[in-house]
C-alpha cells in the first residue's frame, strides 16, 4: 500500500535487517529455553531506530538473543515503564519473553505492552515496503491489536486508547487515500474527534453534498464537542432514533457544511520512540470543528438529551421499568408511535371514541386511570402529571391537571379532554393562574347557596371568554377548566373554615386582587360588583369595602391618594372631546396580575383538595420525628442534613441516582443539600465532604472529623 | 506556599495533568501561585467588597505568556473561598458581550456552564445554587409556618424591581414547583431557562409560561439578577471572569467593536458607581486595552476612565486603579515556580521531592539554551516540560535526573494572536455582519 512511506521518507536505508529480524506470524522461534509462536516481533542483533538520534542506537523493540535472560521472571517487575528490551533487566526480559511465549493477554503484560506495541507500530510503518504480503500483514496485525483492545479492562483505560488511536489513524489514512466503504465511526477514541470523521466531513464539504442523519450522529457520539448528556448514554438507542427524526425534522436531507478552513492533518505520535512522528496534510477542509458545525449539531443533541431527560431519570432511578408502558409515556412522542403495548392502543380508543362526539368532552376520570395504571382509584400527582403529559402527545389534553394547579383525577370524578397541539403551554403562564384563581372564587361564591345555576354557569363561562391576555392553546384549557370546575361540584362546604388561619392582611390581599382581576378587563359590571360583595363576605370582611376598593382600582391604585381632577397650569380653552373608551394598558395589566402571583399560591393550597394535598414541605420531618429546625449540631447544620451527611458517610462512593434518592427519603433537594454540606464541611475542615458529578465521592477524613 | 502544607490528591492530581497539557489548572492555584502579593491584595479587597454588597471591576492586563489566565483562575478561586459565586468564560468570535446574531447569548452561557460555588469549583453549578435558594426557603418557612411556595415568592419579591426580574423569579418558582410535583421535565426546563439554553421566545412560553428568554439583548440585565439572586440564597455575590478581551480587539467591524465598547463602559459605569453584589474581572492583551485605533482606549468615554494615575510610572504602581498591569515573570520567578509545581508533586512533602534544586537551575539553563530568552517570558512549555520530567524521575529511579535533563524538548511556544487568520473565520463572519446591515 505504501501508505506509509511518503510520510518517512527515508524508510528505505532499513530494509534488509528490517525484512531479516521481523518473525512473522506463525513462525516459531525458541529464545532463552522459551518457544514463541505468535510470531509478531522483531528478533535480530542489530535492526537501527528510523530516527537518527545519538542516545538511540538500537530499535527499542528489538528483542536480542545475545542478551543475558534470567531462568525465572522477578515477581513483581523492576520497572514500570519499558523503553527497551535492551535496558530491561535480566528478570525482566525473561517476564516479557514469558509474556511473549504465553496467551499474550493485555492484563498480563505489566510495563512490557509497551514494546510489544512498539514493535508492532514499526512493522506498520515500515513493513509495507519489506514485507511479502503487505496487505495481509497489514490485516493480521489490525487483528491482533482489536484483539488486544477487547481485552482491556477498566484500569487499562490508558493502553485501550493508545491502541484505539493507532487503529484510528490507520482506518484514515485508508480512507485518505480513496476507500470509501466505511461505517460511521460511532464510539469516541480517548480525547479527539475520529480522524475518518474528519476526513468524510472534508469530503462531503469539498462535494458540496448536505450531511447524511447517520454522520451527523457519528459527530455528536465522537466529537470532542458534543457535550453529550446522561440521556445519550442511559438510552442509546432511543436517543440515536429520536437525533435522526429531528435531524430529519430540521435539515431534511441533510445540513449544509461550511467549505472552507484549515486542511485535515493526519497525524500520530508514534508510541516508539525509535519512530518519527507520523503525518500527513490532505487537501480536504476540516470543518468539524467550525461553529456552523458545532452549534447546531450540539444544539440539536441537547435538546434531544432533554427531551429523554425524564424517560432517562425514570430508567436511572428502576432499571427494571425499562420495556413497561409507564416508562415508555415518558418517550417523547416520535419514539411513543413505535412502541407497542395494549394499553397505549386502548388509550387511543378511548380518545378517538370521545372526541368523536360534540363537545365538551367529560368522561369519568377513571377510564384514564383504568389504563394508566390497572385497578387503581386514586392517582399520586406525580403520576398525574405523567398520564397527562402522555395524553398530551395523543393530542389531548385534560382537566384537571396537576401541573396548571389542579387537582389529581379521581375515579369516580369528571375529567374534561380537549384537544391539545404539541405546542401548547406545559406550565401555566400569569394570566391563566390570576384567570383560574377568580374563576375558583367565582365558583365558589356561586356554589355557596348549595349548587351552581344555570344563570352562575353562564356567568362563569362569560368571564372566562374575556380573560385577555391567555397564551395560544391556553383558551381551550381554560373553557375545559370551567367546565370541569362546574361538573366537579366542588366541595367548598369547608371553604370558610379553610380561610379561617388566615390573617386580616392575607384576607385583604386576596380581596385586592381579585377586584384587580375582575377589573382587568376595564371594567366592573354591576352583576360582578354583587359576586365580589359575596366574595368580601366569604372572606369575612366588610362588604361594603368593596365599593372602596374597586374605585381604587379602577382609578389606578394610588392608595389614598386624592384622585387628579384637573391637572395644575393653564385653563384649556373650551372642553376636551372625552375619551370614548379607555383602552387597555397591558403593562397595567401584567403587573396586576404579577402582584396576584403571591395570592394564588396562597389560595391554590387552600382550594386543594386535602386527600390529594402534597405532604407539608417538611424539612427533616420524614423521618417521622419533628425536625428541629433552628436547633442547628455542632456543625452548623440541620437535622435533616446531618442524617442526610451521616448517611453518606457510610460509603466512599454513591451514583448521583442514589443519592438522589437518599435525598428524596430525607426530604431535602440533592444539589442543595450536597452544597450545604459541603459549606459546613469547609467551615469546619476546610475542605469539601462531597466531590464530584457522578459518581460522587465522600472524603473519609472529613467525614470523621465532621461527623464525630 | 510553605512547604508543609498538605495537598489533597484531587487537587494535585488536577494541578499536573492541567500543567502537563499546557492549560491553567481550574483548582489549587494558591499552591503554585509566585508572587505578584500586590496585585493579589488588590483583588481580595475587592473580593470582599462584592461581599459586602459593593461592586468591583477590573482589567487585567499583560503580554501573552505573562499569566493572566492563570491570575484570573486564582483570583476565581479566592472568590469561591470568600462564599461567592463565580462564572468565567472566554471571549471567541462566537461569544462576545455585544451581539445580534446570538453570540451574546452564547456568551452568557458559556458562563452559566462554568458557574462555580466553593463546593462545585469546577463548574455546573446552576442548580446547586438554585437548590440552595430553595432550601433555605423551605427551612425558613417551617420556621415560620407558612407554605414554601409563599416564603419562596417573598424572597424573590425584590427580584421583581430589577429588569426582567418576574421571569427570572416565575422560572425559580418553577422550578420549585417541578421539585414538589415530581415534574422532571419542569425541573429541567428551569434550569435550562437559567442557563440561557432557550434559543425562541415560544418555546420558553410553552415550558415555563414566561415571555421572555435571556437573549442577546439582555445578557448584562441577568448577570445582574443573577448577582441578587446568589445573595438571596446566601452566597457572598457573583464574580465574573472573562478572559481573551483581544477578541474584541480583533473584530473585523468598527461597530461591532464599538457596541462591544458600550457595554464595557456600561458595566464599568454600574459598578464604578453603585453596588450591588457583582464583579468583573477582564483580561486582555496591552493592545486591547491602548490600541486608540482599535482598543478600547479608541473609545473616548473608557479611555478617560481607564487613564492610568499619572503618578504611576517608572516602578511605583497604583493598585487601586481598574487597570492592573502583569508583568512578565522573572527567571527567579520561574524558579520558584518549578520549586512549587515539584512540591505539588511532592503532595507537600519536602523528603518526597523529585529533584532537587540544583536540578531545577539546570533545567532552567538547558531550556534557556534551547529556546533563549522566550522561555521565561511565555512559561508554558517550560512548564509542561518540567511535569513531564518530574514524572519520569518518579517512575524511573534508577536513573537519575541529571541524564534526563539535557533530553528535554520544548514545544515551540507560538502567540496566537500573531497568527494570520484564517479565511472564513471571523473576520469573514464580521464583514458578512456589516453586510448584513445594508441588506433590503
Amino acid at each position: 500500500m505504501g501508505l506509509i512511506d511518503r510520510m518517512l521518507g527515508t524508510a528505505a536505508k532499513h530494509h534488509d535487517s528490517e525484512a531479516s529480524c521481523w518473525v512473522p506470524p506463525g513462525q516459531t522461534v525458541e529464545i532463552a529455553g522459551r518457544t514463541i509462536s505468535g510470531g509478531l516481533i522483531y528478533l535480530g542483533h542489530e535492526l537501527q531506530p528510523v530516527i537518527d538520534a545519538y542516545w538511540l542506537e538500537v530499535e527499542p523493540a528489538l528483542i536480542d538473543p545475545s542478551l543475558p535472560v534470567a531462568a525465572r521472571a522477578a515477581p513483581t517487575p523492576d520497572n514500570h515503564f519499558a523503553l527497551s528490551y535492551l535496558t530491561l533487566a535480566a528478570a525482566d526480559r525473561a517476564a516479557y519473553l514469558d509474556w511473549l511465549a504465553g496467551e499474550r493477554r493485555i492484563g498480563d503484560a505489566g510495563p512490557f505492552f509497551h514494546l510489544y506495541f512498539a514493535g508492532l507500530e514499526r512493522r506498520l510503518v515500515l513493513g509495507q515496503q519489506a514485507a511479502p504480503d503487505p496487505e495481509g500483514e497489514w490485516r493480521t496485525i489490525l487483528a491482533e491489536l482489536n484483539r488486544l483492545s477487547s481485552e482491556t479492562t477498566e484500569s487499562e483505560r490508558g493502553l485501550e486508547v493508545g491502541i484505539a488511536r493507532l487503529i484510528s489513524f490507520l482506518e484514515s489514512l485508508v480512507v485518505a487515500h480513496g476507500s470509501t466503504a466505511f461505517e460511521p465511526p460511532r464510539e469516541k477514541v480517548g480525547w479527539e474527534t475520529p480522524l475518518v470523521l474528519r476526513l468524510h466531513f472534508g469530503r462531503l464539504a469539498e462535494a458540496g453534498e448536505p450531511l447524511p442523519a447517520e454522520w451527523a450522529l457519528s459527530w455528536v457520539l465522537t466529537s470532542t464537542e458534543s457535550y453529550l448528556r446522561t440521556p445519550a448514554e442511559r438510552c442509546p438507542e432511543e436517543f440515536e432514533q429520536l437525533f435522526a427524526t429531528r435531524y430529519e425534522e430540521r435539515f431534511g436531507e441533510g445540513m449544509s457544511l461550511p467549505t472552507s478552513g484549515q486542511k485535515v492533518q493526519l497525524s500520530y505520535r508514534t508510541a516508539n520512540h525509535g519512530l518519527p512522528s507520523l503525518s500527513e496534510s490532505t487537501g480536504l477542509p476540516d470543518v468539524v470543528d467550525a461553529t456552523s458545525v458545532v452549534e447546531p449539531l450540539r444544539g440539536l443533541a441537547l435538546s434531544c438529551c432533554a427531551e429523554l431527560d425524564a424517560y432517562s431519570r425514570c430508567l436511572g432511578r428502576s432499571p427494571e421499568a425499562r420495556g413497561t408502558f409507564q416508562a415508555a409515556a415518558l418517550l417523547p412522542a416520535p419514539l411513543l408511535r413505535s412502541a407497542e403495548f395494549p394499553q397505549l392502543a386502548a388509550l387511543e380508543a378511548l380518545l378517538a371514541e370521545v372526541t368523536a362526539g360534540e363537545p365538551p368532552w367529560v368522561i369519568d376520570a377513571g377510564a384514564l386511570i383504568e389504563i394508566w395504571a390497572g385497578e387503581e382509584a386514586k392517582l399520586a400527582k406525580k403520576e398525574a402529571i405523567a398520564m397527562a403529559q402522555l395524553v398530551e402527545k395523543l393530542g389531548c389534553g385534560i382537566e384537571p391537571d396537576p401541573r396548571f394547579g389542579g387537582p389529581a383525577p379521581a375515579a369516580g370524578s369528571p375529567a374534561v379532554l380537549f384537544r391539545a397541539g404539541s405546542s401548547d403551554p406545559k406550565s401555566p403562564s400569569p394570566a391563566y393562574a390570576a384567570a383560574s384563581l377568580l374563576l375558583h372564587l367565582l365558583a365558589a361564591v356561586a356554589a355557596v347557596d348549595g349548587s351552581i345555576s344555570p344563570e352562575e354557569e353562564e356567568h362563569l363561562d362569560r368571564h372566562m371568554e374575556e380573560v385577555v391576555d391567555l397564551y395560544e392553546g391556553e383558551r381551550e384549557r381554560m373553557r375545559a377548566h370551567t367546565q370541569w370546575l362546574t361538573r366537579s361540584k366542588p366541595k367548598f362546604a369547608g371553604l370558610r373554615k379553610k380561610l379561617e388561619p388566615l390573617d386580616d392582611g392575607q384576607r385583604r390581599s386576596i380581596a385586592h386582587s381579585v377586584v384587580a382581576i375582575a377589573a382587568s378587563d376595564g371594567d366592573v359590571p354591576p352583576e360582578e360588583v354583587k359576586v365580589l360583595t359575596k366574595v368580601f363576605e366569604l372572606l369575612g370582611l366588610d362588604p361594603d369595602g368593596v365599593y372602596a376598593e374597586v374605585h381604587a382600582v379602577t382609578v389606578g391604585d394610588r392608595e389614598g391618594e386624592p384622585v387628579v381632577v384637573r391637572p395644575g397650569g393653564e385653563v384649556p380653552d373650551g372642553h376636551a372631546i372625552p375619551a370614548q373608551h379607555r383602552g387597555l394598558d397591558h403593562a397595567a395589566v401584567e403587573e396586576k396580575i404579577e402582584e396576584t402571583a403571591l395570592v394564588s399560591s396562597l389560595l391554590a393550597e387552600i382550594f386543594d383538595d386535602p386527600e390529594t394535598a402534597p405532604e407539608p414541605a417538611a424539612v427533616g420531618a420524614a423521618n417521622g420525628q419533628p425536625s428541629e429546625v433552628g436547633n442547628a449540631g455542632p456543625t452548623g447544620l440541620e437535622t435533616a442534613h446531618l442524617d442526610f451527611a451521616r448517611e453518606l458517610a457510610q460509603r466512599a462512593s454513591w451514583s448521583r441516582l442514589e443519592v438522589e434518592a437518599l435525598a428524596a427519603r430525607t426530604g431535602l433537594l440533592v444539589d442543595g443539600a450536597l452544597e450545604a454540606v459541603n459549606d459546613a464541611a469547609f467551615e469546619t475542615c476546610d475542605a469539601p465532604f462531597a466531590e464530584g458529578e457522578d459518581p460522587i465521592e465522600i472524603d473519609a477524613e472529613v467525614a470523621k472529623e465532621m461527623l464525630p | 506556599m510553605s512547604p508543609s502544607e498538605k495537598i489533597r490528591p484531587r487537587e494535585r492530581d488536577a494541578i499536573l495533568q492541567s500543567l502537563s497539557a499546557g492549560v491553567v489548572p481550574r483548582i489549587g492555584q494558591q499552591h503554585i501561585q509566585v508572587g505578584r502579593a500586590q496585585e493579589v491584595k488588590a483583588l481580595v479587597g475587592d473580593i470582599e467588597r462584592i461581599g459586602e454588597d459593593g461592586s468591583a471591576i477590573r482589567f487585567v492586563i499583560g503580554e501573552y505568556g505573562s499569566g493572566k489566565t492563570f491570575f484570573l483562575q486564582l483570583i476565581r478561586s479566592v472568590a469561591l473561598e470568600k462564599r461567592l459565586v463565580t462564572a468565567h468564560a472566554d471571549l471567541t468570535p462566537d461569544r462576545r458581550l455585544h451581539a445580534t446574531g446570538g453570540q451574546a447569548r452564547a456568551l452568557y452561557a458559556e458562563l452559566m456552564r462554568n458557574l462555580a460555588t466553593r463546593s462545585k469549583p469546577e463548574g455546573g453549578a446552576m442548580s446547586s445554587v438554585v437548590e440552595r435558594f430553595v432550601s433555605l426557603a423551605r427551612a425558613e418557612a417551617e420556621r415560620s409556618g407558612v407554605s414554601s411556595e409563599l416564603m419562596i415568592g417573598e424572597r424573590l419579591s425584590s427580584l421583581h424591581e430589577m429588569v426582567g426580574g418576574y421571569d427570572f423569579a416565575r422560572v425559580i418558582a418553577a422550578y420549585c414547583n417541578g421539585y414538589e410535583s415530581g415534574n422532571d421535565t419542569l425541573q429541567s426546563d428551569a434550569i435550562r431557562w437559567l442557563r440561557g439554553e432557550f434559543a425562541t421566545k415560544t418555546d420558553a412560553r410553552q415550558a415555563l409560561g414566561v415571555r421572555t428568554i435571556v437573549d442577546d439583548a439582555n445578557v448584562y440585565d441577568q448577570l445582574k439578577l443573577l448577582a441578587r439572586f446568589v445573595r438571596l440564597a446566601e452566597y457572598g455575590g457573583l464574580f465574573v471572569c472573562l478572559d481573551e478581551l483581544v477578541n474584541v480587539y480583533k473584530l473585523a467591524s468598527a461597530q461591532a467593536r464599538k457596541s462591544n465598547y458600550e457595554q464595557i463602559l456600561r458595566i464599568l459605569n454600574d459598578t464604578l458607581t453603585g453596588g450591588d453584589g457583582i464583579g468583573f474581572l477582564l483580561g486582555g492583551t496591552p493592545d486591547f486595552l491602548m490600541d486608540t485605533r482599535k482598543g478600547l482606549y479608541s473609545y473616548e468615554a473608557l479611555q478617560s476612565r481607564l487613564a492610568e494615575n499619572q503618578f504611576a510610572r517608572e516602578g511605583i504602581v497604583d493598585y487601586s486603579g481598574p487597570v492592573l498591569r502583569l508583568a512578565n515573570l522573572s527567571p527567579e520567578d520561574l524558579f520558584v515556580l518549578l520549586q512549587n509545581i515539584r512540591n505539588v508533586h511532592a503532595s507537600g512533602n519536602p523528603d518526597g521531592c523529585a529533584i532537587p534544586d540544583e536540578g531545577i537551575e539546570a533545567f532552567m539553563t538547558h531550556c534557556s539554551e534551547k529556546v533563549g530568552e522566550a522561555h521565561f517570558r511565555t512559561p508554558r512549555s517550560s512548564v509542561k516540560a518540567f511535569v513531564n520530567l518530574l514524572a519520569v524521575v518518579d517512575q524511573n529511579p534508577q536513573i537519575e535526573w541529571g541524564d534526563l535533563v539535557g533530553e528535554v524538548e520544548l514545544d515551540e511556544e507560538r502567540n496566537p494572536d500573531l497568527q494570520p487568520l484564517e479565511p472564513g473565520s471571523e473576520g469573514d463572519s464580521d464583514a458578512d455582519d456589516e453586510l448584513a446591515t445594508f441588506r433590503i
